[in-house]
């Protein structure tokens, strides 16, 4: 690197910080029936507007108390919306993210949608399918979940403003 | 159909802090560079990442032969929403990217 130049300003500092936003449960299980293969996107979307019911009637909890997400592995669970491509994948890995404001509830969910997440059929008049749970119980406590909150920049008068040195000595040689 | 990956030597990509994503494309020579640099369309980029063309940061370094886009992230590192926490796999939907001739 050359030409670099020190243009003086005002001092700053950089300012980051995270917040507790809830606390994760996640369940896996994974479809090789091709006939759920091939609709599997619409089984899962079925699937979510079904355990909304369910979680609504059975445990009394809103939209806002809670937010399930299912990424289906195989189709598009790393880009979302911006995949591309489309493929004949020979199974679908479904992996559901509970997020809710305790672990009770994030694991409470999870126990219950975990018999649907097993067995939900495609429709109505067809025989129960039961998918691949690959470690049984199916669901697992991920614990707490932090996102970005505070992205700053502060500018300080003196450098030591909202800092103060501790000096703690432990012992001489 | 020639996919940008056939071009060029490696193409990746990486979070630049909780907010951003880079790409990298490493054109490899001078030749492949000028190419690139003419052929991969800014906007063409900002519509494969179903982002606004103003928000894309491109910078086309000719000393290093390498074209380098950088643009905010959908959702934060780490948010619940996150599918892929180190961004590396932007670059793959860029590497397969189609290139005229």
């Amino acid at each position: 690197m050359t030409g670099s130049r020190w243009v003086p300003g005002r001092y700053t500092v950089k300012l980051e910080g995270a917040t507790l936003v809830g606390y994760q449960t996640s369940i896996l299980a994974v479809l090789r029936d091709p006939h759920y293969v091939a609709h599997a996107q619409k089984w899962a979307v079925e699937l979510h507007a079904f355990l909304a019911c369910q979680i609504a009637q059975r445990m009394g909890l809103g939209d806002d108390a809670y937010s399930l997400e299912f990424r289906l592995i195989g189709m598009n669970s790393a880009l979302g919306d911006m995949e591309n491509r489309r493929g004949e994948p020979v199974e679908v890995g479904i992996l559901g993210l509970i997020t809710a404001r305790t672990a009770e509830m994030a694991e409470e969910i999870g126990k219950l949608i975990n018999p649907y997440v097993l067995h939900h059929p495609l429709t109505k008049d067809e025989e129960l399918p039961t998918f691949a749970f690959p470690y049984s119980p199916a669901q697992s406590e991920r614990g707490p979940l932090y996102e970005f909150a505070l992205n700053h920049v502060m500018e300080l008068d003196h450098p030591m403003q909202v800092f103060r040195l501790e000096v703690c000595e432990i012992g001489h040689a | 159909m020639r996919r940008l990956s056939d071009r060029v030597l490696k193409v990746r990509s990486k979070n630049a802090g909780p907010f951003w994503v880079t790409i990298d494309v490493f054109c490899g020579t001078s030749d492949v560079f000028e190419q690139v640099r003419l052929e991969l369309r800014t906007e063409a980029v900002a519509a494969l990442f179903q982002q606004p063309s103003q928000l894309i940061k491109r910078f086309d370094i000719a000393d290093l032969n390498v074209i380098k886009f950088s643009f905010p992230r959908p959702v934060a590192q780490g948010a619940r929403t996150d599918r892929d926490m180190h961004g590396a796999q932007w670059a793959i939907l860029l590497a397969e990217f189609p290139l005229g001739s």
